[in-house]
């Protein structure tokens, strides 16, 4: 706007272009300075008030950046042309000209280059935590008339809490053509991630102009927290009752033995359990092994308390929760069958979770895992109505808690409980798992 | 190792074609610096930047590091201090010039990183424009579009390089989570998609910069034309000096030494550019016809009108008779003729005018020209440097024969002027001896001053006895000039022709003057101007005689046509580089008068006459829209007219434009329709078809909602073929039944046509949407049973559904 006028004002006052090309010049520049300033003036108020005229953000925006080459170019383009008036030199008038040819066609090429160019995306829609992967850029030039080269398409990925830019560059695009680049991403944090809005910048041919296009296209991906690993002692001792041979006595039809398998007579064997036939067929006393059915419920409860300013180390402890609440449930899902799970959360709102209603698969849980939030006031009350409610003999609770003084507000609840008059079933108390990595280094890791 | 996943080291190759770009614009800049120099320092980049490129880029043995480049770089600094503080223009952007260049100099010695290639870039092109200040020659031109190309070409690779680093094979991190047991930030790595075969560098690559090279280098040509030529400053450029600039040679010479002209027969540089023009109808003129028009015969420019003879040198004193022409007779009713002029920088303050010229008159505004009247002469005020370096417009008015007028002086003058004109040099004993033999012949009466001086042209010209050569080596160097060519070599140029007789006519006692100028000059279709160039350059004489000066010429017609020969043998190649010469030349002289003239006055012209025609239509319509009242003032209605012709402008403009997108959009949809048609419809499926058209010819069409399987099945037991009739008619008597083989067969074709409608359109389906291909034997199958199923229909099988 300011140019527009001071180009008005300059040639009211001097009438150069009146002299230099007479009428016919000086109309078209006052034409053009005019509107110059009004367009320059729509701006600024659209600028300050963007209510004056609401637009819709549009699903292409074009973007113009002159970066510093372009402005060092700009200020030598512009003394040779200043010089070249001073100094009444039509050989630097050309030098400058020289100059601003490529200028101009570097601006244009790289704007004809970005029409109608699109990105598609593809995103996996849940990743774990941790785990590369890659996202695939598809560039589609639909042109037929002019390539694409050196198109930086860059995405935004972020969650609120972190962000980052990866980028793909595709060297050309044939006219009427199109590639597909993967960038690679590691996400360290479960939860939602955005991707997009995807720009698409260029400096082809000369590096003197950048321009971009924003296309408003976004995705989101769930990413799950981290699956660890339980050490097999620890994994069988939490999720199952391994029962030697001795114990092979079914109980009462809450649990049914499995045979397992026939195997050489041990000292300490019951002779009850001695196979005859087997034991005349080896010439060696062979006894059968029995193992408790693996085919227990499990109702996994998980203690999201978080203070209301928590340091980062508390923060990770939950984190880390959650990556073993994911574990266990999947280490119940690998290794039984027909078994539900029922989850619980303390978080605001209390999240319960029935796996014998939903039928989603594993997803649906690692599903809300993802998406837990902490809360400063969770308390463990809910919990334990939660194991009240749900524990049955043919299950097993596990209680994920951060630190040990939850874990000890825990046993207080729960000899309240008892003391209450409200009695467990015959069945045995929620196993408690405390958090804590460096605790939990023997026996759960990452890798 | 997959493309998206290639590292920043596999852009070595764009790297290293990049330092060589970049060391071949420092060295190319540093020699056009020092060409416009004239001096051979700045040359040493080229040396240099090999050096830099071989032992610091390629090989990293050489490399300086900060401190010594930043110590060297004030080394440059005190060199070129000194230089600075000169006391001219010149030496000062000298110094700026060999600042640039030193320091492009220590930067080619470090080990470059983007910003070192992006500064010396920039230094090189600052080291082109302050060439383009120092000198204007031709060859600068041809270097200016080389050096761009180049440039431009390093430009993109430096694009492409800067891509690359940007992207290949980086890595970005978040900030890794503190605490124990907390996984480590999130990464991202970052992708480079080649085109093809892991090369940055490919062919198409190179043909792109070309492409764009051509359009940017066009767009810029076009920018210099169109530029207006808004002039600021009084600062006169150096570069003047390279011009053809004031030589002591005919034609653009205030005197004359006698024999320098023969190297200007062969020049071909453009002097001037003329176009002739009837000044009361505006109407153009050949040369013939405004010869004709004006009664002379050849086409001579005047230019300068020399007095004094001593020595073999002419020269012209100052007579005291100087002033402003006489416009004011362009009023008065005589017909003149006009001359349109654009004369080159000469170096000299002389015009040169036409035949017949009586007056003249500047283009350019706050140009002066005056007039000496009694040489008839027109010369410029102006400096010497706009008199090296700029182009001057004027335009000369002659006369016809019948309405000639001169400029008397005051008749003191007049008189001195005329003693001066017959003043014989002495020591030219030979020359008066031989003028009067001519023109006294015994036994005659004295010949009158006319008679005498055309016996004198004659002996000089036809006799034969004298020739022309432009070879002006004196056979006596002792002798004056003139005495040895008509005694000795009887051989020489215009100038000796000329001198010879303007010396022989003062001999006999006939003012005379030697005169410089042009004679002839070639049409060029291009510009619709006669070119006249520096070897049309001529001598010639005017003679008072009978009170009035005539023009008299005493070369030999051979002289035209060496110099048509000359004009004529052009090699191609010359000719090329002339004619870019020429071209050079007219855009370093490219003035805003001679824009406004190619482009503003056109434009100006037709808007003007437009308007014209808006406020006639406006007018008219006034008159129509009252009749009766008084007439709207017509320049309301013009624009009314005006506004009413752009508003239906606009609408057809608009109306065009909607229509043709309308029209766009229908041909795209119908081809997207067609295409996305074809691609539901798929390949057409032959038995399919078949089956259709049997159904068809049996009353039975699918409905278009219909899909296949829902037309199959609503098709009913009656369309489905019956097994037996095709047993009894396929082996009437065959005795054959038994073989367990032939059995199967038969069941299995039983099966098939039973079921003939579904197993078509389960064919069908599974080559239309399973995109399989079925076996040969199958569609041979398939076949067959159309065949006997159509063949039933034909035989009106029962239940074949012809009546539904």
């Amino acid at each position: 706007m300011v140019v527009g006028l001071a180009l008005v004002a300059v040639e009211l006052r001097y009438g150069t272009l009146l002299v230099w090309g007479g009428l016919l010049a000086h109309g078209l520049t006052l034409l053009a300075a005019v509107t110059l300033s009004v367009w320059g003036l729509k701006e600024i108020i659209t600028g300050w008030w963007p209510g004056a005229m609401p637009r819709k953000a549009p699903a292409r925006r074009n973007r113009f950046l002159l970066p510093a080459e372009g402005w060092v170019y700009g200020v030598i383009m512009i003394v040779l042309c200043a010089g070249s008036a001073i100094g009444n030199s039509n050989t630097l008038l050309l030098v400058f000209a020289l100059m601003a040819g490529p200028f101009i066609m570097n601006g244009w090429i790289t704007f004809a280059m970005l029409k109608k160019l699109n990105v598609r995306r593809t995103v996996p829609p849940r990743m774990m935590a941790g785990e590369p992967f890659s996202v695939e850029l598809e560039l589609i030039n639909p042109k037929w008339w002019l390539s694409a080269w050196l198109m930086s398409v860059r995405d935004k990925v972020g969650n609120g809490r972190e962000e980052l830019n990866p980028e793909v560059l595709f060297t050309r695009i044939p006219r009427r053509g199109r590639e597909t680049g993967r960038y690679q991403l590691r996400l360290s944090q479960r939860g939602r991630y955005s991707f997009g809005p995807i720009q698409i910048n260029s400096r082809f041919p000369l590096g003197l102009v950048e321009r971009g296009l924003v296309l408003a296209d976004t995705a989101e991906m769930l990413v799950y927290p981290r699956i660890g690993r339980f050490t097999a002692s620890w994994r069988r001792q939490l999720l199952t009752a391994t029962q030697l041979v001795s114990h092979a006595q079914p109980r009462g039809g809450s649990f049914d033995d499995e045979f397992h398998r026939i195997r050489e007579y041990r000292p300490g064997d019951d002779p009850r359990a001695i196979h005859w036939r087997t034991s005349a067929r080896r010439n060696e006393l062979m006894v059968r092994e029995f193992r408790e059915s693996r085919d227990r419920n499990l109702i996994l409860l998980l203690d999201m308390f978080l203070p209301e300013r928590p340091t980062e180390a508390q923060r990770q402890r939950l984190e880390f929760a959650i990556s073993v609440a994911a574990t266990i449930y999947n280490d119940q899902m690998l290794s039984s069958r027909d078994t539900t799970v029922f989850f619980a959360a303390n978080c605001d709102p209390f999240r319960e979770w029935d796996g014998s209603s939903h039928r989603g698969g594993r997803d649906e849980l690692l599903d809300l895992l993802a998406l837990l939030q902490p809360c400063n006031r969770a308390g463990l009350q809910g919990l334990l109505d939660v194991v009240r409610r749900q524990q049955t003999p043919h299950s097993r609770a596990v209680l994920i808690t951060t630190s040990p003084a939850r874990a000890e507000q825990w046993d207080t609840a729960q000899a309240g409980h008892r003391g209450n008059g409200q009695a467990y079933l015959a069945t045995e108390a929620p196993q408690l798992v405390v958090a804590d990595p460096d605790a939990l280094a023997g026996i759960f890791s990452f890798t | 190792m997959s493309s998206a996943t290639m590292g920043a080291n596999s852009a070595a190759p764009v790297l290293r074609l990049l330092q060589i770009n970049v060391a071949v614009l420092v060295a190319m800049s540093g020699t056009i610096f020092a060409c416009a120099e004239g001096a051979p320092a700045a040359a040493w980049a080229v040396p240099i930047a090999w050096v830099g490129l071989m032992f610091v880029d390629l090989r990293p043995l050489l490399r300086v590091n900060s401190w010594v480049a930043n110590g060297l770089a004030l080394a440059v600094i005190a060199a070129v201090g000194f230089e600075y503080f000169g006391n001219t223009i010149e030496s000062r952007l000298l110094a700026f010039g060999h600042f640039l260049c030193y320091l492009s100099w220590v930067l080619l010695l470090q080990e470059k990183k983007s910003r070192q290639f992006w500064w010396l870039c920039a230094l090189s092109v600052l080291q082109v424009a302050t060439s383009a200040v120092l000198t204007s020659s031709p060859w600068l031109g041809l270097a200016l579009i080389v050096y761009v190309t180049y440039a431009l070409l390093t430009l993109s690779v430096f694009s492409l390089y800067r891509a690359v680093s940007r992207s290949a094979g980086v890595e970005q991190r978040t900030s890794p989570d503190s605490g124990s047991g907390g996984p480590p930030g999130s990464v991202s790595r970052n992708a480079v998609r080649l085109e093809s075969a892991a090369k940055w560098i490919t062919p198409r690559f190179f043909g792109g910069v070309a492409v764009n090279g051509v359009m940017s280098i066009t767009l810029g040509l076009l920018i210099f034309v169109l530029t207006p030529r808004i002039w600021i400053g009084q600062i006169g450029v150096i570069g003047g000096r390279s011009l053809p600039s004031a030589r002591s040679v005919t034609g653009v010479s205030e005197d004359v030494d006698l024999g320098d002209v023969g190297e200007i027969m062969e020049n071909p540089d453009l002097i001037m550019e003329v176009q002739f023009s009837d000044m009361s109808t505006g109407k153009a003129m050949s040369v013939e016809e405004f010869l004709e028009a004006i009664g002379a015969e050849t086409p001579l420019y005047r230019g300068i009108a020399l007095d004094e003879y001593s020595s073999g040198h002419w020269s012209m004193g100052d007579i005291g008779d100087t002033q402003l022409p006489n416009l004011e007779i362009l009023d008065s009713r005589r017909h003149f003729y006009q001359q349109s002029i654009r004369l080159r920088p000469t170096g000299i303050s002389a015009l040169f005018v036409g035949p017949g010229g009586v007056t003249c008159r500047p283009l350019q505004p706050r140009m002066q020209i005056t007039h000496e009247r009694l040489r008839n002469t027109f010369h410029r005020e102006a400096s010497k440097a706009a008199l090296r370096s700029e182009t001057f417009e004027y335009q000369a008015y002659s006369l016809g024969p019948d309405e000639q007028m001169s400029f008397p002086s005051s008749r003191s003058r007049t008189a001195r002027y005329q003693q001066r004109m017959s003043r014989f040099p002495p020591g030219l004993k030979p020359v008066r001896e031989l003028a009067e033999q001519t023109v006294r012949v015994p036994g005659e009466d004295p010949l009158p001053p006319a008679e005498a001086a055309r016996r004198l042209v004659a002996r000089l010209r036809d006799s034969g006895e004298y020739g022309y050569s432009l070879d002006t080596t004196p056979d006596d160097p002792m002798a004056d000039p003139i005495v040895d060519f008509l005694a000795n070599r009887k051989e020489g140029h215009c100038e000796f022709f000329a001198s010879s007789l303007a010396l022989m006519l003062r001999a006999v006692g006939i003012p005379s003057r030697l005169v410089t100028g042009f004679k002839g000059g070639a049409f060029n279709e291009n510009t619709q101007f006669y070119e006249i160039r520096q070897l049309h350059a001529h001598a010639w004489v005017e003679a008072f005689v009978d009170n009035k000066w005539v023009v008299l010429d005493p070369t030999p017609a051979v002289r035209d046509q060496t110099v048509s020969a000359n004009a004529a043998s052009s090699h191609f190649w010359t000719d090329l580089v002339t004619k870019a010469k020429d071209l050079w030349m007219r855009g370093m002289l490219f003035s805003g008068s001679q824009q406004q003239r190619m482009f503003v006055d056109p434009l100006q012209k037709s808007a003007g006459g437009l308007f014209s025609s808006f406020t006639e239509i406006g007018s008219e319509l006034g008159t129509g829209f009252e009749p009766d009242q008084r007439r709207a003032n017509s320049r309301d209605s013009a624009l009314w007219a005006v506004l009413l012709v752009m508003g239906m402008l606009a609408l057809i403009i608009a109306g065009t434009i909607a229509g043709m997108r309308l029209v766009g959009k229908r041909i795209r949809g119908k081809g997207r329709r067609a295409r996305s048609a074809a691609s539901v419809a798929g390949p057409p499926v032959p038995f399919y078809e078949r089956f259709c058209a049997i159904l068809a010819r049996n009353g039975r069409v699918r409905e278009p909602a219909q899909t296949q399987r829902e037309f199959a099945t609503t098709l009913g037991d009656g369309w489905k073929l019956n097994g037996s009739p095709a047993l009894g008619s396929d082996r009437p008597g065959n005795p054959l039944r038994d073989s367990v083989q032939q059995d199967r067969v038969q069941h299995d074709r039983v099966q098939q046509d039973s079921n003939l409608p579904e197993n078509i359109t389960t064919a069908f389906y599974r080559i239309r949407f399973g995109r399989h291909q079925l076996p040969a034997g199958e569609l041979r199958a398939l076949d067959a049973s159309l065949d006997r199923w159509e063949q039933s229909l034909s035989n009106g099988n029962p239940g074949n559904g012809s009546a539904r």
